[in-house]
């Protein structure tokens, strides 16, 4: 069920209406029948497949609390509920714990390790048959690849939940979090339907303290979660929809449109993307501000970043976040890495460790955060492309501040950082680029497209599908997005919007609600656009 | 052992003042990248591993703290 068709429309509205009317302690159960419901929408066999999952991790987890309590290890509480922990320098924080000995631990380790492979086994094992299994039995015999294709198929967000549940289990096993006894409250933590279709990528810990202390929303957060659950569907409908017609339309045939459009196309790429996620995440977080939940952040104003380290803490938070946590330090801090980086320097120097040090557990984080997005080579490509970017910003920072003052750059300047925001956004549409293209094969393709003969302006701007009105609209869109995410990093703006005078502010919430129904496309014969990561 | 460790972070993490605050973590002063290269200097001079449960802002958030978690690696 989409969150931009009219079924869900209704389906929201009738789970609002019983949530307004259902008694505090039952909430937590209407939300669970109703994310259960949303998801059997999505077929049988994706809730079988998501159920199994469930159990699996919570019975690994509850397996770990045991182990922990055999060890005396019961104490470490739940993580913080800190709400911008996914976006900090980030490490999740402890509410005490005990202080073992080291040989406690050690024990402890041995036996809780089982349950840890167990559960995060089991996850693995399900996501890796259905993104790639299906895949390699194509490629192996195509026939039976054919035949057996029942058999494989993506349920609805199991890559965001695979996630949420491998590092739920790691927290348990880190003693950075409790697991929850109770199933019901960790299944709906699971299959919360805001949060299933593209996350934010949840941190159970964070999430499950909410759905014990549900509440009635009081008017401020119903009209405060419609307004952003409104501007939610502008983005999605009236800008990502409409430049997807031209990008859609140049990329699919590069070299027949033109450079001029080819060009565009892989401007306007980022946008669409954003706009398309961001606007499903303003959906998810208004349905949970009115159900009295604060999820992560995904987005922090991205195209504001003045290089790729910092897009990265800002272009889908959580899931940066959870590299971070769950690969990046785990690799970083392993003895085998540390041991190797103490044999580098004691071969290679100083220099040539650090620079080891930074790049091993950010190739691995890297690698995996390819094969997360897809299963084509594009996407390790596409992984490969920022464990370069990103590596090479950290060993060379040195070199590249030496140079900035040899140039004598002014690098608080205005103009440098804007400098530095256009070029973090061309990075990121070259990135774009390797994964937009239909596979890696065709990205010379895309590129030769740039270099061939422009068509005339009209057709370049306007024959793509958009007409002149729909390219003028999409490109006044752009900006617009910029200026209300400029505005946002100083404060909110739908408080701003209520402190106005009450014929001002409604003008304001007529126009967003005018501008959905009249320019979003829908089109004849109108079929949704899925969410770009849905498919994920 | 305090002013070693000041010693050793300094060369590694020249960029970061790590007497000019409480909060080295919580305020975004040290970032992951630095976390890192802090445990992995500390890890190669004082032979110490790091649990993953001790990688927490109330071990890393202070020279002391910083201090304090080596020590308690270093007796357990």
């Amino acid at each position: 069920m989409s969150f931009v068709s009219l079924r869900f429309l209704i389906f929201f509205a009738v789970v609002l209406a019983a949530y307004m009317v259902v008694p505090d302690r039952h909430k937590g159960k209407l939300l669970l029948l109703a994310s259960l419901f949303f998801y059997a929408c999505s077929g049988a066999g994706s809730l079988l497949f998501l159920l199994a999952t469930s159990l699996a991790v919570y019975g690994a987890g509850i397996w770990l609390m045991r182990i922990r309590e055999r060890h005396g290890l019961s104490g470490a509480g739940s993580p913080s509920a800190k709400g911008g922990d996914a976006a900090k320098g980030g490490i999740a924080s402890s509410n005490g714990g005990n202080a073992p000995s080291r040989g406690g631990i050690a024990a402890y380790r041995k036996e809780a390790r089982v349950a840890l492979a167990a559960g995060v086994g089991f996850c693995l094992l399900l996501w890796w048959h259905c993104k790639y299994m299906g895949k390699i039995l194509s490629l192996l015999s195509p026939r039976a690849g054919e035949s057996l294709d029942w058999a494989f198929f993506v349920p609805l967000g199991i890559s965001y939940y695979t996630l949420s549940c491998i590092g739920y289990l790691a927290d348990v096993y880190w003693r950075k979090g409790d697991a929850e006894e109770n199933y019901g409250r960790f299944l709906l933590a699971m299959i919360y339907f805001p949060q299933i279709v593209e996350g934010p990528i949840a941190r159970y810990g964070r999430l499950l303290p909410q759905l014990s202390s549900l509440r009635r929303p009081g008017l401020g957060d119903l009209c405060g979660g419609l307004q952003l659950m409104l501007w939610g569907y502008f983005k999605k409908l009236v800008v990502a929809d409409r430049i997807a017609i031209y990008t859609g339309d140049v990329l699919g045939n590069p070299l027949e449109c033109g450079g001029l459009s080819v060009l565009i196309a892989l401007l306007f790429s980022p946008f669409q993307l954003y706009a398309d996620f961001s606007g499903c995440m303003d959906i998810a977080y208004g349905m949970s501000q009115i159900f009295g939940i604060r999820l992560d952040d995904n987005f922090l104003h991205p195209f504001f970043s003045r290089s790729v380290p910092e897009f990265w803490r800002r272009w889908h938070v959580t899931l940066g976040a959870w590299f971070k946590d769950y690969v990046y330090f785990p690799v970083a801090t392993s003895p085998r890495i540390l041991s190797a980086s103490r044999r580098i320097k004691e071969r290679r120097g100083a220099a040539v460790q650090r620079a080891f040090s930074v790049a091993a557990p950010l190739f691995c984080v890297w690698v995996l955060t390819g094969a997360w997005h897809g299963t084509g080579l594009d996407y390790i490509v596409w992984g490969l492309y920022y464990w370069a970017l990103i590596s090479g910003s950290a060993i060379f920072a040195g070199w590249f501040k030496s140079a900035a003052e040899r140039l004598g750059i002014d690098t608080g300047a205005p103009w440098w950082r804007i400098v530095q925001m256009a070029r973090t956004y061309l990075v990121f549409a070259g990135g774009l680029l390797l994964v937009n293209a239909g596979g890696i094969g065709r990205v010379p393709r895309v590129i030769m497209g740039i270099f061939s003969p422009f068509a005339p302006m009209e057709q370049s701007l306007f024959g793509h599908g958009l007409g002149k009105a729909g390219f003028f609209l999409a490109v006044l869109c752009v900006p617009l997005l910029l200026i209300v995410d400029k505005a946002q990093e100083s404060g909110s703006i739908r408080e701003r919007i209520a402190a106005l005078p009450l014929p001002l502010r409604w003008a304001v919430y007529y126009a967003g609600i005018l501008a959905v129904l009249v320019f979003g496309v829908y089109g004849v014969g109108y079929d949704p656009a899925s969410f770009v990561y849905e498919a994920y | 052992m305090r002013e070693r460790v000041l010693e050793i972070l300094g060369e590694a993490l020249p960029q970061i003042d790590f007497e000019s605050s409480d909060a080295l973590v919580d305020d975004g002063i040290l970032d992951s990248l630095s976390i890192v290269t802090l445990v992995s200097e500390l890890s190669m001079e004082y032979g110490v591993v790091f649990d993953m449960a001790e990688l927490v802002p109330e071990n890393l958030n202070s020279i002391d703290a910083i201090v304090e978690t080596v020590r308690k690696l270093q007796e357990a």
